[in-house]
């Protein structure tokens, strides 16, 4: 590959590109695949008008726009392996289904809805939404996405376990990320991939040692570890004294039996993940109620020193220091779901984050030049004053990093 | 199909074209030499169709009904050896492989569509009932070149600059078909072969 790379870099001969051949570039870009005759001549013909955003905006009509390219940029946010060979589900419905309506790309952490397919489709029979399945989104996956989504109120989909109000929250209500993000563990992962997806900063990134407060951590991080209390000032606390204290907001969610569990009932906490032959285990040990644990608090490395977390409240100690830079807006503290995506669609770093996505998936290229970096920037106030409307933010990008252009 | 004809097609295809991939060293340095002189311009990157895209592309050229991974279909069978996302770091032989595979599949279906349709094809114009016409009078060459420009105008988008040249690109298929396929069999099998060398080339399968 090096080999065809040198070849190619040093045979390259600088052309100028017709508008046909810009159009067939754009299309690609944004659908993936080719365009039809029809839809290349009306692009071409946009673009030879100097339109070349209208032009983009033809492209992302295309049914592989929905398909293939939203599908394989947001499949890859709902599992913790990044992979995009998943199956369609509720939270990359909804991502796509936002997109397609030109909702406010904050609901996706905001909303009161999910998507799923419409009641009726013609010729065409899909299992109806579980909490318990994904069916009905394998199914779906196999339908033109583009014409087959409907949002639904959350309140209608989550029967067996009533939400909170404060608790729906686009997809962080969704099922597909309760099963990647919620299944096991503390939930902190929650956080940390909704940093790394919506604001594009992993945890390592946002380790600040400098004038923390470490009273947020949470009682399952030793103060001491291996016996060196330097260790946990040094580098521990560097990430769980922003990390735990943002966590909160999801203290009464699991992923267990199947489906994303809200509960919160203090005297019957969460119950700790279990898979069915566990579960079983328990029952004919009548260990069940023993067993019920609250994940969060599960973990007792300082039990007696640190107290638990007791409510789904969350503060954001990250608006001084060099994490103040992600540019956070009004909330900045608050309870549930629902106002923690607020928080992080109220930052800066969120339009940035979704232009530089956008970025990649279109221009091919992480903007790492002053050049490039300006263009993302531009695009994310664009994006923001657009009411965070991501077809537009495709369609502009495509338009202005076509090559050629200074 | 030979490597080097691979190879040869590819290269054929991305004139014009550099390998930026997602703002490594290595890519900054491709860029620089792809274009030293005029370092300020956006240069054009070239991606990989990935699995869904490829599916969806092959299905949307030859016109025959998208592949499903999970109904038991070629693509099923080869989505794993195709690319997951666009960055054409990630291309490997193994890939190609999967390509040709998936290429045959859709033109072997392309192939049903078109002799079934008494109609010319809006789309290609020839049937395999005229290229059979062209073989009994023995003029096989002329069928061939004929099929030949017909797939290379309709995948590869006729009048784009950025491709390579049309009539190399013929001649090349052509070759291609009588190596892969031999220049005694029967026409059906000689469309089937070219649709493949089209389909499953650089034009196609990069962007």
């Amino acid at each position: 590959m090096r080999f065809i790379a040198f070849i190619i870099a040093t045979t390259a001969v600088a052309s100028d590109y017709s508008d046909r051949d810009l159009a067939v570039l754009i299309h690609n870009r944004i659908a993936g695949v080719p365009p039809s005759g029809k839809v290349l001549a009306e692009m071409a013909d946009l673009i030879k008008q100097g339109k070349k955003q209208e032009a983009a905006e033809i492209a992302t009509d295309n049914q592989a726009f929905y398909n293939v390219k939203l599908f394989n940029l947001f499949s890859s946010w709902t599992n913790v392996a990044g992979s995009s060979r998943i199956t369609l589900n509720d939270m990359t419905a909804t991502l796509i289904g936002i997109v397609r309506d030109e909702k406010p790309f904050t609901e996706a952490l905001t909303g009161d809805y999910l998507y799923t397919a419409k009641d009726e489709i013609k010729g065409v029979t899909i299992p109806p939404y579980s909490p318990t399945s994904n069916e009905h989104y394998r199914q779906l996956q196999r339908l033109d996405l583009k014409e087959n989504l409907i949002d639904k109120q959350q309140k209608t989909l989550h029967t067996q376990t009533p939400f909170d109000n404060r608790a729906i929250a686009g997809i962080l209500s969704s099922r597909g990320f309760a099963k990647a993000y919620f299944s096991d563990g503390t939930n902190r992962r929650a956080t940390a991939f909704v940093l790394k997806y919506f604001l594009c900063h992993d945890m390592e990134s946002l380790h600040d040692i400098k004038d923390v407060d470490d009273s947020k951590v949470r009682k399952d991080v030793s103060r001491s570890p291996g016996g060196d209390p330097q260790l946990f000032r040094k580098r521990c606390v560097g990430c769980h004294a922003g990390m735990d204290a943002l966590s909160g907001w999801n203290l009464y969610h699991n992923f267990t039996g199947n489906q994303l569990v809200y509960n919160k009932d203090k005297d019957n906490p969460p119950i700790l993940s279990c898979d069915e032959a566990c579960r079983k285990k328990l029952e004919q040990n009548n260990q069940l109620t023993r067993e019920q644990i609250n994940k969060i608090n599960f973990n007792d490395a300082m039990d007696g020193d640190v107290a638990d977390v007791t409510d789904d409240s969350f503060t954001n100690p990250w608006t001084t220091g060099q994490n103040a830079s992600l540019g956070w807006g009004e909330t900045i503290s608050g309870n549930g779901a629902k106002k923690w995506g607020q928080m992080i669609t109220e930052s800066q770093a969120f339009a940035n984050c979704m232009a530089t996505h956008v970025y990649q998936q279109v221009c091919m290229i992480t903007p790492t030049s002053l050049k490039e970096k300006n263009l993302r920037d531009t695009l994310a106030e664009n994006f923001r004053n657009l009411g965070h409307n991501m077809k537009k933010l495709f369609a502009m990008t495509a338009a202005g990093c076509l090559p050629g252009e200074k | 199909m030979t490597k080097n004809s691979i190879l040869l097609l590819i290269l054929l295809a991305c004139q014009n074209v550099d390998f930026g991939g997602k703002g490594t060293e290595t890519d900054q340095s491709n860029q620089v030499a792809a274009n030293p002189s005029s370092p300020g311009k956006i240069n054009r990157r070239l991606m990989i169709r990935s699995f869904r895209a490829l599916n969806l592309t092959m299905s949307n050229l030859t016109e025959t009904p998208l592949q499903l991974e999970d109904d038991g279909s070629d693509f099923g069978k080869v989505s794993h050896m195709l690319a997951s996302d666009n960055n054409i770091e990630s291309f490997s032989a193994t890939m190609q492989v999967g390509i040709f595979r998936l290429a045959t599949s859709y033109c072997h279906e392309f192939k049903k569509k078109v002799k079934g349709s008494n109609d010319q094809l809006s789309r290609f114009g020839l049937t395999i009932t005229e290229a059979d016409h062209h073989r009994r009078i023995n003029n096989l060459d002329e069928a061939k070149t004929q099929v030949a420009e017909k797939l290379i105008t309709s995948f590869w988008q006729n009048d784009l600059t950025i491709r390579a040249n049309k009539d190399n690109a013929v001649n090349e298929l052509v070759d291609l078909a009588d190596k892969f396929i031999g220049e005694k069999r029967g026409s059906e099998d000689a469309f089937v072969g070219m649709c493949t060398a089209a389909l499953a080339t650089a034009s196609v399968t990069f962007h």
